[in-house]
Protein backbone atom coordinates (compact mmCIF):
# COMPACT_ATOMS: atom_id res chain seq x y z
CA UNK A 1 0.00 0.00 0.00
CA UNK A 2 1.39 3.68 -1.00
CA UNK A 3 1.94 5.74 1.92
CA UNK A 4 -0.95 8.20 2.87
CA UNK A 5 -0.20 11.35 3.22
CA UNK A 6 -0.76 13.05 6.44
CA UNK A 7 -3.68 15.79 5.69
CA UNK A 8 -6.37 15.64 7.96
CA UNK A 9 -9.79 15.25 6.15
CA UNK A 10 -12.26 15.13 8.69
CA UNK A 11 -11.43 15.60 12.62
CA UNK A 12 -13.68 14.19 15.29
CA UNK A 13 -12.95 15.20 19.38
CA UNK A 14 -15.53 13.75 21.73
CA UNK A 15 -18.08 13.56 19.68
CA UNK A 16 -21.52 12.29 20.85
CA UNK A 17 -24.59 11.50 19.32
CA UNK A 18 -28.18 11.14 21.15
CA UNK A 19 -31.47 9.56 20.47
CA UNK A 20 -34.64 10.81 21.23
CA UNK A 21 -36.63 8.28 23.13
CA UNK A 22 -40.23 8.85 21.92
CA UNK A 23 -42.25 10.75 24.34
CA UNK A 24 -45.86 9.26 25.74
CA UNK A 25 -48.13 10.25 27.35
CA UNK A 26 -49.59 7.98 30.26
CA UNK A 27 -46.12 6.46 30.49
CA UNK A 28 -42.69 7.20 32.10
CA UNK A 29 -40.30 8.65 29.47
CA UNK A 30 -37.33 6.70 29.06
CA UNK A 31 -33.67 8.28 29.36
CA UNK A 32 -32.22 9.27 26.37
CA UNK A 33 -30.20 7.08 24.17
CA UNK A 34 -26.34 8.36 23.76
CA UNK A 35 -25.12 5.94 20.75
CA UNK A 36 -21.74 7.92 21.26
CA UNK A 37 -20.78 9.35 24.14
CA UNK A 38 -16.79 10.08 23.70
CA UNK A 39 -15.14 9.68 20.13
CA UNK A 40 -12.14 11.24 19.21
CA UNK A 41 -9.73 10.67 15.70
CA UNK A 42 -8.46 12.57 12.83
CA UNK A 43 -9.18 10.85 9.24
CA UNK A 44 -6.27 11.40 6.95
CA UNK A 45 -6.28 11.60 3.32
CA UNK A 46 -5.45 8.38 1.87
CA UNK A 47 -6.92 6.82 5.38
CA UNK A 48 -8.31 3.30 5.12
CA UNK A 49 -9.43 3.34 8.36
CA UNK A 50 -11.09 -0.05 10.08
CA UNK A 51 -14.10 1.06 12.69
CA UNK A 52 -13.98 -2.19 14.81
CA UNK A 53 -16.47 -2.97 17.88
CA UNK A 54 -19.17 -5.07 19.11
CA UNK A 55 -22.75 -5.14 17.93
CA UNK A 56 -24.46 -2.14 18.99
CA UNK A 57 -21.54 0.51 20.24
CA UNK A 58 -22.60 3.36 17.85
CA UNK A 59 -20.36 1.93 14.62
CA UNK A 60 -23.50 3.01 12.33
CA UNK A 61 -24.12 5.85 13.97
CA UNK A 62 -20.68 6.88 13.42
CA UNK A 63 -20.96 6.45 9.87
CA UNK A 64 -23.87 8.72 9.58
CA UNK A 65 -22.41 11.57 11.85
CA UNK A 66 -18.65 11.35 8.96
CA UNK A 67 -21.96 11.12 6.28
CA UNK A 68 -23.33 14.31 7.64
CA UNK A 69 -26.78 12.84 7.52
CA UNK A 70 -27.03 13.62 11.76
CA UNK A 71 -24.71 16.34 13.89
CA UNK A 72 -22.90 15.37 17.03
CA UNK A 73 -25.21 16.11 20.08
CA UNK A 74 -21.51 17.35 21.40
CA UNK A 75 -18.42 17.75 20.89
CA UNK A 76 -16.72 18.65 17.51
CA UNK A 77 -16.54 17.38 14.03
CA UNK A 78 -14.74 19.14 12.13
CA UNK A 79 -15.28 19.02 8.52
CA UNK A 80 -14.02 21.61 5.59
CA UNK A 81 -16.15 20.80 3.10
CA UNK A 82 -14.95 16.95 1.85
CA UNK A 83 -18.24 15.12 0.78
CA UNK A 84 -18.18 11.45 2.79
CA UNK A 85 -20.74 9.45 1.23
CA UNK A 86 -22.09 5.99 2.40
CA UNK A 87 -22.03 3.29 0.31
CA UNK A 88 -26.13 2.36 0.32
CA UNK A 89 -27.01 -0.34 -1.24
CA UNK A 90 -30.59 -0.07 -3.74
CA UNK A 91 -30.74 2.88 -1.94
CA UNK A 92 -34.69 4.45 -2.40
CA UNK A 93 -35.38 1.84 -5.07
CA UNK A 94 -39.16 1.86 -6.06
CA UNK A 95 -40.20 -1.34 -6.93
CA UNK A 96 -42.31 -0.49 -9.74
CA UNK A 97 -39.83 1.43 -11.72
CA UNK A 98 -37.17 0.17 -14.28
CA UNK A 99 -33.60 -1.06 -13.55
CA UNK A 100 -32.77 2.18 -15.80
CA UNK A 101 -34.83 4.73 -13.77
CA UNK A 102 -33.86 3.07 -10.36
CA UNK A 103 -30.38 3.64 -11.06
CA UNK A 104 -30.55 6.84 -11.71
CA UNK A 105 -32.63 7.39 -8.83
CA UNK A 106 -30.24 5.42 -6.50
CA UNK A 107 -27.50 7.16 -7.84
CA UNK A 108 -28.87 10.89 -7.76
CA UNK A 109 -29.98 10.06 -3.40
CA UNK A 110 -25.65 9.16 -3.40
CA UNK A 111 -24.85 12.39 -4.78
CA UNK A 112 -23.89 11.97 -8.42
CA UNK A 113 -25.20 14.18 -11.24
CA UNK A 114 -27.78 12.40 -13.52
CA UNK A 115 -25.69 13.44 -16.55
CA UNK A 116 -22.90 11.63 -14.83
CA UNK A 117 -25.08 8.34 -13.80
CA UNK A 118 -26.62 8.03 -17.43
CA UNK A 119 -23.00 8.14 -19.03
CA UNK A 120 -22.48 5.54 -16.68
CA UNK A 121 -25.27 3.47 -17.22
CA UNK A 122 -23.23 1.30 -19.43
CA UNK A 123 -20.68 0.36 -17.13
CA UNK A 124 -23.47 -0.35 -14.26
CA UNK A 125 -25.28 -2.88 -16.39
CA UNK A 126 -22.62 -4.66 -17.73
CA UNK A 127 -21.37 -4.85 -14.30
CA UNK A 128 -24.86 -5.93 -12.91
CA UNK A 129 -24.53 -8.47 -15.98
CA UNK A 130 -28.62 -6.92 -16.66
CA UNK A 131 -28.34 -6.61 -20.66
CA UNK A 132 -32.07 -6.45 -21.48
CA UNK A 133 -33.16 -6.32 -18.18
CA UNK A 134 -32.46 -2.71 -17.05
CA UNK A 135 -35.63 -1.34 -18.45
CA UNK A 136 -38.26 -3.61 -17.22
CA UNK A 137 -39.66 -2.81 -13.61
CA UNK A 138 -37.46 -4.26 -10.85
CA UNK A 139 -40.53 -6.35 -9.00
CA UNK A 140 -39.60 -8.43 -11.84
CA UNK A 141 -35.90 -9.18 -10.78
CA UNK A 142 -34.70 -11.92 -8.83
CA UNK A 143 -33.37 -10.51 -5.57
CA UNK A 144 -29.86 -11.73 -6.52
CA UNK A 145 -30.73 -8.74 -9.91
CA UNK A 146 -31.32 -6.29 -7.17
CA UNK A 147 -28.91 -6.90 -5.24
CA UNK A 148 -26.07 -6.50 -8.30
CA UNK A 149 -28.01 -3.55 -10.02
CA UNK A 150 -27.49 -1.89 -6.28
CA UNK A 151 -23.79 -2.71 -5.99
CA UNK A 152 -23.32 -1.92 -9.31
CA UNK A 153 -24.94 1.85 -8.87
CA UNK A 154 -24.01 2.58 -5.58
CA UNK A 155 -19.92 1.18 -6.95
CA UNK A 156 -19.90 4.23 -9.22
CA UNK A 157 -19.79 7.05 -6.72
CA UNK A 158 -16.56 8.87 -6.17
CA UNK A 159 -16.93 10.74 -2.94
CA UNK A 160 -13.85 12.17 -0.86
CA UNK A 161 -14.51 10.01 2.02
CA UNK A 162 -16.36 6.38 0.99
CA UNK A 163 -18.02 5.05 4.09
CA UNK A 164 -18.51 1.17 3.90
CA UNK A 165 -20.56 -0.23 6.65
CA UNK A 166 -20.05 -4.21 6.76
CA UNK A 167 -21.51 -5.20 3.40
CA UNK A 168 -18.23 -5.53 0.79
CA UNK A 169 -19.70 -7.64 -1.42
CA UNK A 170 -23.57 -8.75 -2.17
CA UNK A 171 -25.49 -11.50 -4.79
CA UNK A 172 -25.09 -14.49 -5.28
CA UNK A 173 -21.69 -16.77 -4.32
CA UNK A 174 -20.24 -15.34 -8.08
CA UNK A 175 -21.35 -12.19 -7.32
CA UNK A 176 -19.94 -11.50 -4.01
CA UNK A 177 -16.76 -12.63 -4.94
CA UNK A 178 -16.64 -10.00 -7.62
CA UNK A 179 -18.00 -7.39 -5.85
CA UNK A 180 -15.99 -7.93 -3.23
CA UNK A 181 -13.12 -7.58 -5.33
CA UNK A 182 -13.88 -5.23 -6.94
CA UNK A 183 -14.50 -3.38 -3.66
CA UNK A 184 -10.98 -4.04 -1.76
CA UNK A 185 -9.01 -3.29 -4.83
CA UNK A 186 -10.77 0.15 -4.54
CA UNK A 187 -10.16 0.39 -0.93
CA UNK A 188 -6.73 -0.23 -1.62
CA UNK A 189 -6.28 2.18 -4.35
CA UNK A 190 -5.03 5.08 -2.32
CA UNK A 191 -8.97 5.96 -1.41
CA UNK A 192 -10.17 7.61 1.49
CA UNK A 193 -12.26 5.12 2.98
CA UNK A 194 -13.78 4.21 6.39
CA UNK A 195 -14.77 1.01 6.82
CA UNK A 196 -16.90 -0.58 9.74
CA UNK A 197 -16.67 -4.28 10.11
CA UNK A 198 -16.79 -7.12 12.87
CA UNK A 199 -14.55 -8.90 10.76
CA UNK A 200 -11.18 -8.55 12.29
CA UNK A 201 -9.21 -10.61 9.32
CA UNK A 202 -11.00 -8.44 6.91
CA UNK A 203 -9.56 -4.87 8.73
CA UNK A 204 -6.38 -6.36 8.99
CA UNK A 205 -5.98 -7.12 5.53
CA UNK A 206 -7.40 -3.90 3.74
CA UNK A 207 -6.85 -1.13 6.09
CA UNK A 208 -3.89 0.90 7.17
CA UNK A 209 -5.48 2.31 10.24
CA UNK A 210 -7.87 1.37 12.96
CA UNK A 211 -10.47 2.80 15.65
CA UNK A 212 -11.80 0.29 18.74
CA UNK A 213 -15.13 2.01 19.52
CA UNK A 214 -16.25 0.30 22.91
CA UNK A 215 -19.52 1.50 24.72
CA UNK A 216 -19.37 4.46 22.40
CA UNK A 217 -15.65 6.09 23.28
CA UNK A 218 -13.16 5.08 21.36
CA UNK A 219 -11.00 3.18 22.71
CA UNK A 220 -7.78 2.97 20.59
CA UNK A 221 -6.79 4.75 17.54
CA UNK A 222 -3.62 4.08 15.77
CA UNK A 223 -2.13 1.89 13.11
CA UNK A 224 -3.97 -1.38 12.32
CA UNK A 225 -1.74 -3.80 14.15
CA UNK A 226 -1.92 -2.36 17.17
CA UNK A 227 -5.38 -1.18 17.40
CA UNK A 228 -6.37 -4.75 16.39
CA UNK A 229 -3.89 -6.64 19.37
CA UNK A 230 -5.39 -4.26 21.79
CA UNK A 231 -8.97 -5.52 20.91
CA UNK A 232 -8.27 -8.92 19.97
CA UNK A 233 -7.00 -9.38 23.35
CA UNK A 234 -9.84 -7.98 25.09
CA UNK A 235 -12.13 -10.20 23.03
CA UNK A 236 -9.87 -13.17 23.52
CA UNK A 237 -9.83 -13.70 19.49
CA UNK A 238 -6.89 -14.05 17.60
CA UNK A 239 -6.62 -13.26 13.75
CA UNK A 240 -3.54 -13.95 11.93
CA UNK A 241 -1.89 -11.14 9.66
CA UNK A 242 -2.51 -12.22 6.09
CA UNK A 243 0.83 -14.36 4.67
CA UNK A 244 1.15 -12.13 1.94
CA UNK A 245 0.85 -8.73 1.42
CA UNK A 246 -0.56 -8.37 -2.11
CA UNK A 247 -3.19 -10.86 -2.54
CA UNK A 248 -5.28 -8.79 -5.08
CA UNK A 249 -4.62 -10.50 -7.95
CA UNK A 250 -5.28 -13.74 -6.77
CA UNK A 251 -8.61 -14.97 -6.21
CA UNK A 252 -9.56 -17.06 -3.41
CA UNK A 253 -7.61 -15.14 -1.50
CA UNK A 254 -10.40 -12.32 -0.96
CA UNK A 255 -12.21 -11.98 1.91
CA UNK A 256 -15.75 -12.69 1.81
CA UNK A 257 -18.21 -11.05 4.00
CA UNK A 258 -21.77 -13.43 4.22
CA UNK B 1 -31.57 27.34 -0.49
CA UNK B 2 -32.12 24.77 -3.74
CA UNK B 3 -29.44 24.30 -5.84
CA UNK B 4 -29.46 22.94 -9.05
CA UNK B 5 -28.77 18.82 -7.79
CA UNK B 6 -31.95 19.04 -5.20
CA UNK B 7 -34.03 20.89 -8.03
CA UNK B 8 -33.19 17.69 -10.55
CA UNK B 9 -33.80 14.85 -7.75
CA UNK B 10 -37.42 16.48 -6.95
CA UNK B 11 -38.12 17.01 -10.75
CA UNK B 12 -37.09 13.41 -11.07
CA UNK B 13 -38.29 11.55 -7.97
CA UNK B 14 -41.93 13.26 -8.53
CA UNK B 15 -41.58 11.68 -12.26
CA UNK B 16 -40.63 8.14 -10.88
CA UNK B 17 -43.30 8.45 -8.08
CA UNK B 18 -46.16 9.26 -10.84
CA UNK B 19 -44.76 6.39 -12.69
CA UNK B 20 -44.50 4.28 -10.07
CA UNK B 21 -48.39 5.08 -9.17
CA UNK B 22 -49.49 4.49 -12.63
CA UNK B 23 -47.19 1.26 -12.82
CA UNK B 24 -48.76 -0.21 -9.91
CA UNK B 25 -52.02 -0.65 -11.61
CA UNK B 26 -53.80 -2.67 -14.51
CA UNK B 27 -55.31 0.53 -15.95
CA UNK B 28 -52.54 2.64 -14.94
CA UNK B 29 -52.90 6.12 -15.71
CA UNK B 30 -56.01 5.87 -16.42
CA UNK B 31 -57.33 6.04 -12.76
CA UNK B 32 -56.12 9.34 -12.43
CA UNK B 33 -59.31 9.98 -14.55
CA UNK B 34 -62.06 7.73 -13.60
CA UNK B 35 -60.88 7.91 -9.64
CA UNK B 36 -62.20 11.47 -9.24
CA UNK B 37 -64.96 10.71 -11.74
CA UNK B 38 -66.16 7.99 -9.81
CA UNK B 39 -65.59 9.80 -6.50
CA UNK B 40 -67.76 12.60 -7.66
CA UNK B 41 -70.41 10.14 -8.50
CA UNK B 42 -70.57 9.13 -5.17
CA UNK B 43 -70.90 12.79 -4.28
CA UNK B 44 -73.58 13.54 -6.96
CA UNK B 45 -75.45 10.71 -5.73
CA UNK B 46 -75.48 11.72 -2.37
CA UNK B 47 -76.02 15.40 -2.39
CA UNK B 48 -77.65 15.68 -5.93
CA UNK B 49 -80.16 12.93 -5.41
CA UNK B 50 -80.66 11.69 -2.21
CA UNK B 51 -80.73 15.30 -0.84
CA UNK B 52 -82.65 16.50 -3.67
CA UNK B 53 -80.65 19.45 -4.60
CA UNK B 54 -80.59 18.39 -8.08
CA UNK B 55 -80.66 21.77 -9.81
CA UNK B 56 -79.72 21.03 -13.59
CA UNK B 57 -76.62 23.05 -12.54
CA UNK B 58 -76.00 21.59 -9.46
CA UNK B 59 -73.45 18.64 -10.91
CA UNK B 60 -71.20 21.09 -12.16
CA UNK B 61 -71.23 23.21 -9.58
CA UNK B 62 -70.23 20.42 -7.29
CA UNK B 63 -67.67 19.53 -9.50
CA UNK B 64 -65.68 22.69 -9.74
CA UNK B 65 -66.00 22.16 -5.47
CA UNK B 66 -64.55 18.90 -5.38
CA UNK B 67 -61.67 18.96 -8.01
CA UNK B 68 -59.69 21.22 -5.82
CA UNK B 69 -60.46 19.64 -2.65
CA UNK B 70 -59.27 16.18 -4.11
CA UNK B 71 -55.95 18.23 -4.85
CA UNK B 72 -55.82 20.02 -1.52
CA UNK B 73 -56.62 16.70 0.56
CA UNK B 74 -54.12 14.33 -1.52
CA UNK B 75 -51.45 16.80 -1.35
CA UNK B 76 -51.77 16.87 2.20
CA UNK B 77 -52.23 13.84 3.35
CA UNK B 78 -49.66 12.82 1.32
CA UNK B 79 -47.18 15.52 1.98
CA UNK B 80 -48.06 15.13 5.97
CA UNK B 81 -46.19 11.68 5.86
CA UNK B 82 -43.91 12.30 3.63
CA UNK B 83 -40.61 12.48 6.13
CA UNK B 84 -41.86 10.20 8.43
CA UNK B 85 -42.24 7.62 5.88
CA UNK B 86 -38.69 8.59 4.50
CA UNK B 87 -36.80 7.41 7.58
CA UNK B 88 -34.86 4.47 6.07
CA UNK B 89 -33.96 6.14 3.58
CA UNK B 90 -32.50 9.59 5.60
CA UNK B 91 -30.71 7.03 7.56
CA UNK B 92 -28.36 5.89 4.38
CA UNK B 93 -28.24 9.17 2.78
CA UNK B 94 -28.03 12.78 2.97
CA UNK B 95 -30.78 14.38 1.47
CA UNK B 96 -32.16 17.90 1.91
CA UNK B 97 -35.93 16.90 3.51
CA UNK B 98 -37.66 19.60 1.84
CA UNK B 99 -37.14 17.16 -1.06
CA UNK B 100 -39.61 14.95 0.47
CA UNK B 101 -42.87 17.22 0.78
CA UNK B 102 -41.99 18.86 -2.27
CA UNK B 103 -42.47 15.94 -4.32
CA UNK B 104 -45.99 15.67 -3.07
CA UNK B 105 -47.05 18.40 -4.05
CA UNK B 106 -45.80 18.45 -7.26
CA UNK B 107 -47.39 15.08 -8.25
CA UNK B 108 -50.56 16.04 -6.88
CA UNK B 109 -50.54 19.58 -8.76
CA UNK B 110 -49.56 17.70 -11.49
CA UNK B 111 -52.40 15.09 -11.30
CA UNK B 112 -55.20 17.86 -10.57
CA UNK B 113 -53.97 19.87 -13.79
CA UNK B 114 -55.09 17.17 -15.75
CA UNK B 115 -58.24 16.55 -14.16
CA UNK B 116 -58.86 19.88 -14.29
CA UNK B 117 -58.56 20.09 -18.05
CA UNK B 118 -61.17 17.03 -18.08
CA UNK B 119 -63.33 19.19 -16.08
CA UNK B 120 -63.57 21.72 -18.27
CA UNK B 121 -63.91 19.87 -21.14
CA UNK B 122 -66.82 18.79 -19.41
CA UNK B 123 -68.10 22.46 -19.10
CA UNK B 124 -67.67 22.91 -22.40
CA UNK B 125 -69.90 19.65 -23.40
CA UNK B 126 -72.87 21.15 -20.69
CA UNK B 127 -72.95 24.13 -22.55
CA UNK B 128 -70.46 26.99 -20.52
CA UNK B 129 -68.68 28.82 -22.24
CA UNK B 130 -64.74 30.16 -22.51
CA UNK B 131 -64.95 33.54 -20.80
CA UNK B 132 -62.26 36.73 -20.55
CA UNK B 133 -62.13 35.46 -17.11
CA UNK B 134 -60.59 32.59 -17.61
CA UNK B 135 -57.12 34.78 -17.89
CA UNK B 136 -57.45 34.99 -14.28
CA UNK B 137 -57.59 31.19 -13.93
CA UNK B 138 -53.18 31.00 -13.75
CA UNK B 139 -53.66 33.44 -10.81
CA UNK B 140 -56.77 31.08 -8.93
CA UNK B 141 -54.51 27.99 -9.63
CA UNK B 142 -50.98 29.84 -8.24
CA UNK B 143 -52.94 30.94 -5.30
CA UNK B 144 -54.43 27.29 -4.83
CA UNK B 145 -50.41 26.08 -5.30
CA UNK B 146 -49.41 28.25 -2.20
CA UNK B 147 -52.08 27.29 0.14
CA UNK B 148 -52.10 23.98 -0.51
CA UNK B 149 -48.25 23.97 -0.45
CA UNK B 150 -48.08 25.82 3.04
CA UNK B 151 -50.58 23.31 4.59
CA UNK B 152 -48.53 20.41 2.93
CA UNK B 153 -45.21 21.76 4.17
CA UNK B 154 -46.33 22.91 8.19
CA UNK B 155 -47.84 18.87 8.53
CA UNK B 156 -44.78 17.38 6.96
CA UNK B 157 -42.33 19.19 8.94
CA UNK B 158 -44.22 18.49 12.40
CA UNK B 159 -46.11 14.76 11.79
CA UNK B 160 -42.52 13.62 11.78
CA UNK B 161 -42.10 14.35 15.72
CA UNK B 162 -45.92 13.99 16.80
CA UNK B 163 -47.11 11.14 14.22
CA UNK B 164 -50.41 11.09 16.33
CA UNK B 165 -50.79 14.57 14.26
CA UNK B 166 -51.97 12.54 11.22
CA UNK B 167 -54.93 11.33 12.92
CA UNK B 168 -55.92 15.14 13.82
CA UNK B 169 -55.40 16.30 9.96
CA UNK B 170 -57.43 13.46 8.90
CA UNK B 171 -60.21 15.00 11.18
CA UNK B 172 -59.62 18.40 10.04
CA UNK B 173 -59.15 17.77 6.42
CA UNK B 174 -62.83 16.79 6.79
CA UNK B 175 -64.03 20.21 8.61
CA UNK B 176 -62.69 21.93 5.82
CA UNK B 177 -64.61 19.84 3.41
CA UNK B 178 -67.86 21.06 5.26
CA UNK B 179 -67.09 24.23 5.70
CA UNK B 180 -65.58 25.16 2.34
CA UNK B 181 -68.93 25.86 0.48
CA UNK B 182 -68.13 22.67 -1.60
CA UNK B 183 -71.43 21.37 -2.15
CA UNK B 184 -73.24 24.71 -0.98
CA UNK B 185 -73.22 28.29 -2.11
CA UNK B 186 -71.54 30.26 -0.05
CA UNK B 187 -73.48 33.13 -1.13
CA UNK B 188 -76.21 31.61 0.82
CA UNK B 189 -74.92 31.92 4.27
CA UNK B 190 -75.97 34.14 6.65
CA UNK B 191 -73.72 37.66 6.35
CA UNK B 192 -72.05 36.97 9.69
CA UNK B 193 -71.21 32.92 8.50
CA UNK B 194 -70.31 33.71 5.04
CA UNK B 195 -67.84 36.47 6.91
CA UNK B 196 -66.60 33.84 8.81
CA UNK B 197 -66.57 31.06 6.22
CA UNK B 198 -64.32 33.15 4.18
CA UNK B 199 -61.48 33.11 6.88
CA UNK B 200 -60.72 30.06 5.44
CA UNK B 201 -58.83 30.63 1.97
CA UNK B 202 -60.14 26.93 0.31
CA UNK B 203 -63.22 28.62 0.54
CA UNK B 204 -62.01 31.44 -1.26
CA UNK B 205 -60.43 29.35 -4.03
CA UNK B 206 -63.37 26.96 -4.59
CA UNK B 207 -66.00 30.68 -4.89
CA UNK B 208 -63.70 31.87 -7.76
CA UNK B 209 -63.36 28.78 -9.25
CA UNK B 210 -66.62 28.81 -9.73
CA UNK B 211 -67.23 32.54 -10.50
CA UNK B 212 -64.57 32.08 -13.50
CA UNK B 213 -65.55 28.82 -14.87
CA UNK B 214 -69.68 28.80 -14.21
CA UNK B 215 -70.46 32.48 -14.19
CA UNK B 216 -67.83 33.78 -16.46
CA UNK B 217 -67.36 36.35 -13.27
CA UNK B 218 -63.47 37.97 -12.55
CA UNK B 219 -63.29 36.20 -8.96
CA UNK B 220 -62.86 38.87 -5.83
CA UNK B 221 -58.89 39.41 -5.56
CA UNK B 222 -58.97 40.75 -2.04
CA UNK B 223 -59.54 38.29 -0.35
CA UNK B 224 -57.04 35.54 -2.77
CA UNK B 225 -54.24 37.83 -2.28
CA UNK B 226 -54.54 37.92 1.33
CA UNK B 227 -54.89 34.07 1.81
CA UNK B 228 -51.54 33.94 -0.89
CA UNK B 229 -49.88 36.48 1.53
CA UNK B 230 -50.65 34.16 4.48
CA UNK B 231 -49.36 31.31 2.77
CA UNK B 232 -46.40 32.69 1.72
CA UNK B 233 -45.44 33.37 5.48
CA UNK B 234 -46.58 29.76 6.07
CA UNK B 235 -44.30 28.43 3.72
CA UNK B 236 -41.45 30.18 4.74
CA UNK B 237 -41.55 29.21 8.73
CA UNK B 238 -42.20 25.49 7.27
CA UNK B 239 -39.14 25.73 4.89
CA UNK B 240 -36.85 27.24 7.92
CA UNK B 241 -38.57 24.63 10.37
CA UNK B 242 -37.99 21.79 7.99
CA UNK B 243 -33.79 22.80 6.92
CA UNK B 244 -33.47 23.58 10.69
CA UNK B 245 -34.13 20.20 11.56
CA UNK B 246 -32.43 18.68 8.50
CA UNK B 247 -30.23 16.85 10.63
CA UNK B 248 -32.62 15.69 13.75
CA UNK B 249 -35.40 13.75 11.68
CA UNK B 250 -33.29 10.94 11.07
CA UNK B 251 -32.92 10.68 14.53
CA UNK B 252 -36.37 10.88 15.59
CA UNK B 253 -38.78 7.44 16.16
CA UNK B 254 -36.31 5.97 18.74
Amino acid sequence: MTEPNHDIMISLRDVGACYKRKRRILRRAEPDFWALQGVSFDLHQGDALGVIGRNGVGKSTLLRLLAGIVKPDRGTLVNPGYQATLLSLQVGFLSHLSGRKNAILSGMLLGMPKKEIEAKMDAIIDFAELEDFIDEPINTYSSGMRARLGFATAFQIDPDVLLIDEVLGVGDAEFIQKSTKAMVQRIRSNKTVVLVSHNASLVREVCNRAVWIDQGLSHAVGPVEEVMGLYEESTGERTTKPKRETPREEEGNVPVLG
Amino acid sequence: MLNSRTLSLILFQTDAELSVEAERTYAGYLWWVVEPIVSMAIYFLVFGVLFKRGTPDYVPFLFVGLIPWRWLSGSVQRGASSILNARSLMQQVYLPKIVLPTVSILSNAFKFLIVFLILITYLMIEGYRISTAYFALPLVIVAGLLWISALTFVFAAVVPFFPDLRIILDNMLRLVFFVSGIFFELRTMTPEHQSLLRLNPFAVLVEAFRDILLRGNWPLWEPLLLGSAASVIVIAVGWLWIARNDCIYPKLGY
